[in-house]
């Protein structure tokens, strides 16, 4: 993977819309409130749009709505949207890009023959909006190109979503009262929903008009060369009352934009930092933790993980239990902890947790979150306080494998018959159910050993593994070569994708899930698979094949992610699914939170892997990343740790990293050949890695290109 | 009375100050509370208590109010209202806390409520994100569980057991579900519904491509075995 030629397309941008983004900026950074360095902008990170329409979801953390930006120049709640258009000219409207260091303000442009406006959209929340609500400020900033021609910039306001677009769950649906104008707020059902300039004149047919009419607004703009005019418009993401709108008025753009930098920023301090020479993952990885944090809401005094900002404003164990693990592995603990602690809320009286009728993998994905949440970093008090309902959610695991047996199910052992009605797409015994109860299983005893309970902790181990021999007694009786969706032979690829990672069912090396890695790759685009139709590319499935692929064949693992990266917006959020041919999604908007908690989790493990009893360091890491990796802050079942990956001479390469009580295994690029140790601490195992004493802090070695290789 | 959960939630969170809102100022000084009002206070409780006894009503008019509240709450599901469903069911309960055709009537209303209930514009769930669904149909469950515990006759353990049955079963724990309506037949040997579910269950825990009906004969084959 190289570097990426930001420049270049940074150049092209502009020269296509010819908009001067840096003076945008400029004056952004020369606006009164922006003094801090927290609150200052950074510049618009211009990266292509690979789906058919650029959409960006911009929020904050814990808000219940978050504002679809996109397609085209429009922002929308879904309970309404503002849409911008130049009277008389035809423009041309940019993607959405957020800011350099991921910071979720959106910016895009609208060209034309004789204007350019650069928009700003920035959300933060208020104090006045309680903990559940954010306010929109949207900053247009019109320049003169080749004279001083009037803009006149058309401001529409309809009621419901942006097509597409989504009505969010507690819309209020129909605009039960004539909507009015009351100079600078437009009211519907007597709440202010948008604050428009002042200078707007209303083109509508009259103030008061029906529900279902748009309402025009125009703006006439007069910039001169050198001297852009700005309006601002603030939207909330419920509509306010008229005492929470007279606040807003005091507020300027600068105030509220300045407000969402400096808590996405302090949020991004927080986390992990991980800089490899590969700015595109760098920025990936970024983008990936700004939208499982914009996916979070509140409730119960708890974070709760959602599904994505937009239609899938619910919890599910299958994707939460995976943004727990990103949160992980990123440093956020808290928040991954306190998704764990809501997941217990699908707790049923028998022990097993459900959140989707039909998915008995449920109970084993929300003890593998409960297992990752106290591990990462490692909690005692954490591992404890899981425990009581650990250890009921095993008990029912068991009880099932028991009651499949004793009612003659035709695979003894196994959890009897689901219809999850998704996923699978088939009412059978789900190989992938079984994967995930081993792994809770596994979690359990994890756990306990945690928690100091060591005789629990061996049982459940035991019980994992008598569990994990009735799987593969089962793999060997279906004389497939590989892994299938249902012990019955029927499915759709979905659970039995993950025997390789995460749940470990299966060793690396085993050739059943070399087999299922080549079914499903033979017909893939560019190792991301297709959920049932061909043409329908899926966001996330291929993430765990890829991570298997990752200790053993990195180059593949690295593939997938060049691949994901090369399908995903201009803000590196990824749909679920989208047509390979139209790369259209739908109603299915990005960005998708499992996709980013996988993002977000295979870049960190081909850093930094701590799934075995040894700590993995630069397992997938290409050749170019040791001229220069560095991973600061990264929990792992050992502690937090520093580590950094250089060549300090041509054919030397050296990693330092802060001390762990456990052996660290250095992988080298598949590209190299490790050839001595300099380091009396470290020992060369094969021409593919070495091993760090514990406690070791840097080790040199020597390393040549293998024969053929650059 | 309960809230209705759905407007609980809307009402309760917007508007909460957020959590790096200015704190309010501490405690004021603690001032010395006159002695006229504590004896008013005293005075007030116990005529308060006093009326509590007075209008306490008497066994008939209880009676006559558990039948209005019945003939309210069978109204409700009669419009598929869950809302007013599970009100009237808690009204139920709460007047005959170890009845256990009470529980049934709530738990049933609750299960309606978090599974079939539309909210805002009538086709979206009445709750919003699925922990709020899952946290009804638990409460479902344990009162189901206590209908069975509070059962005193064998049709009225074999109802409840059905219903435990009947609630596993759609959330797809269905060898949990088998294992209840087998007990059903225990109680009531002559059950067709549960017979016939555990035909179907069984024939699908063997092969889960099997339909989702079952003949007469393979009913009445079990119901015959049974006896």
């Amino acid at each position: 993977m190289a570097t990426r030629g930001f420049a270049l397309r940074i150049r092209a941008a502009r020269s296509l819309f010819a908009a001067p983004p840096a003076a945008a900026c400029l004056l952004g950074l020369l606006a009164p409130g922006c003094a801090s360095r927290e609150a200052a902008p950074a510049p618009p990170l211009v990266l292509p749009e690979h789906y058919a329409r650029s959409i960006a979801a911009v929020g904050v953390p814990g808000a219940r709505r978050a504002f679809q930006v996109g397609p085209g120049s429009r922002a929308s709640t879904g309970e309404l949207t503002v849409a911008w258009s130049v009277e008389g000219d035809s423009t041309r409207v940019s993607p959405v890009f957020f800011e350099a260091d991921a910071v979720p303000v959106a910016h895009w442009w609208m060209a034309g023959a004789c204007e350019s406006l650069h928009f700003e959209a920035a959300a933060a929340p208020r104090p006045e909006l309680g903990d559940t609500s954010a306010l929109l400020s949207v900053r247009v900033t019109a320049f003169a190109r080749g004279g001083s021609r009037p803009i006149a910039l058309v401001t529409r306001v309809l009621d419901g979503p942006a097509s597409p677009g989504f009505v969010p769950w507690d819309a209020v649906g129909v605009v039960h009262e004539p909507r009015e104008w009351r100079q600078p707020w437009l009211l519907w059902n007597g709440r202010h929903v948008v604050r428009l300039p002042p200078q707007a004149a209303w083109t509508g047919e009259r103030a008061g008009a029906r529900a279902g009419t748009a309402m025009d607004f125009r703006h006439v703009l007069r910039p001169e060369p050198g001297r852009p005019t700005t309006l601002v418009f603030e939207i909330p993401a419920y509509g306010v009352s008229p005492s929470t709108a007279r606040r807003f008025e005091s507020l300027d753009h600068e105030r509220i934009a300045g407000d969402a930098r400096r808590l996405w920023r302090r949020w991004l301090a927080r986390a992990a930092s991980l800089h490899t020479p590969d700015t595109l993952v760098n920025a990936a990885f970024r983008a990936g933790l700004v939208t499982l944090l914009v996916c979070q809401e509140r409730s119960h005094g708890e974070w709760v993980p959602i599904g994505n900002p937009f239609q899938y404003r619910d919890v599910w164990l299958r994707d939460a239990a995976r943004a727990v693990r990103a949160l992980c592995v990123a440093g956020l603990a808290g928040v991954a902890r306190s998704d764990a602690v809501t997941l217990l809320r699908f707790q049923l009286p028998s022990g097993a947790l459900m959140s989707q009728r039909g998915q008995l993998d449920g109970t084993g994905q929300a003890l593998w979150a409960m297992a990752q949440a106290a591990s990462i970093p490692p909690s005692r008090a954490w591992a404890r306080r899981f425990m009581p309902a650990a250890t009921r959610a095993s008990e029912w695991i068991v009880r099932e494998r028991g009651l499949g047996r004793r009612h003659g199910a035709p695979w003894p052992g196994l959890l009897p018959y689901a219809d999850p009605r998704d996923n699978e797409l088939v009412r059978a015994q789900l190989v992938g159910n079984d994967a995930w109860s081993c792994a809770g299983l596994s979690a359990l005893a994890a756990l306990a050993r945690l928690a100091g309970d060591p005789s629990r902790a061996a049982g459940a181990e035991a019980e994992a593994a008598r569990y994990r021999a009735d799987v593969a007694a089962a793999l060997a009786r279906t004389g497939s070569s590989d892994i299938p969706a249902s012990w019955q032979g029927h499915g759709r690829d979905w659970g039995n994708i993950t025997l390789g990672y995460p749940t470990f069912v299966l060793g690396a090396a085993d050739p059943r899930l070399q087999g299922l890695a080549r079914r499903v790759w033979s017909g893939s685009h560019a190792r991301l698979l297709c959920w049932g139709d061909p043409d329908s590319v899926h966001g996330y499935i291929g993430g765990d094949v890829a991570q298997w692929a990752a200790r053993g064949a990195p180059a593949l693992a690295r593939e997938y992610l060049d691949s994901l990266l090369a399908a995903s917006t201009s803000t590196l959020g990824q749909a679920e699914l989208s047509s390979r041919k139209s790369r259209d999604f739908g109603d299915n908007l990005p960005p998708h939170a499992t996709a980013a908690a996988q993002v977000v989790d295979l870049v960190r493990n081909l850093i930094v892997d701590d799934a075995r009893d040894t700590l993995e360091i630069a397992t997938g890491a290409d050749a170019s990343w040791w001229r220069g990796t560095r991973l600061s802050r990264a929990p792992t079942r050992w502690g937090v740790i520093d580590v950094s990956l250089d060549e300090p001479s041509p054919g030397v390469a050296r990693v330092r990293m802060t001390p762990v009580a456990v052996p660290a295994r250095v992988w080298m690029p598949d590209r190299w050949i490790l050839l001595t140790s300099l380091a009396a601490n470290a020992r060369v195992v094969t021409g593919r890695y070495a091993v760090l004493a514990p406690h070791a802090r840097e080790a040199s070695f020597r390393v040549a290109p293998r024969a053929g290789e650059p | 009375m309960t809230p209705h959960p759905h407007r609980k939630a809307r009402g309760g969170k917007r508007g909460a100050p957020a959590p790096d809102a200015p704190r309010a100022p501490g405690p004021a000084p603690r001032r010395r509370v006159p002695a006229w009002v504590v004896v008013a206070a005293a005075a007030l409780s116990l005529a308060v208590l006093g009326a509590i006894r007075w209008l306490r009503p008497r066994a008939g008019a209880a009676r006559a109010d558990v039948a209005a509240i019945s003939a309210r709450f069978e109204d409700a599901v009669k419009r598929s209202d869950w809302v007013a469903s599970v009100e009237w069911g808690e009204r139920l309960v709460r007047s005959a806390p170890a009845q256990s055709r009470f529980l049934r009537s709530l738990a049933g209303a609750r299960h309606n409520f978090a599974m079939m209930e539309r909210g805002p514009g009538r086709s979206r769930p009445a709750l919003r994100t699925s922990l709020e669904r899952w946290d009804s149909e638990i409460r479902a469950l344990r009162e189901a569980e206590q209908a069975l515990a509070c059962a005193t006759t064998p049709e009225e353990r074999a109802a409840a057991r059905f219903q435990q049955a009947t609630f596993l079963d759609n959330a797809g724990f269905h060898a949990e579900a088998l294992e209840q309506y087998e007990r059903v037949l225990e109680d009531a040997p002559d059950d067709v519904t549960a017979a016939a579910r555990v035909v179907g269950i069984r024939a699908r825990m063997r092969d889960p491509a099997f339909g989702d009906s079952v003949s007469a004969a393979e009913v009445q084959a079990l119901l015959a075995a049974r006896h």
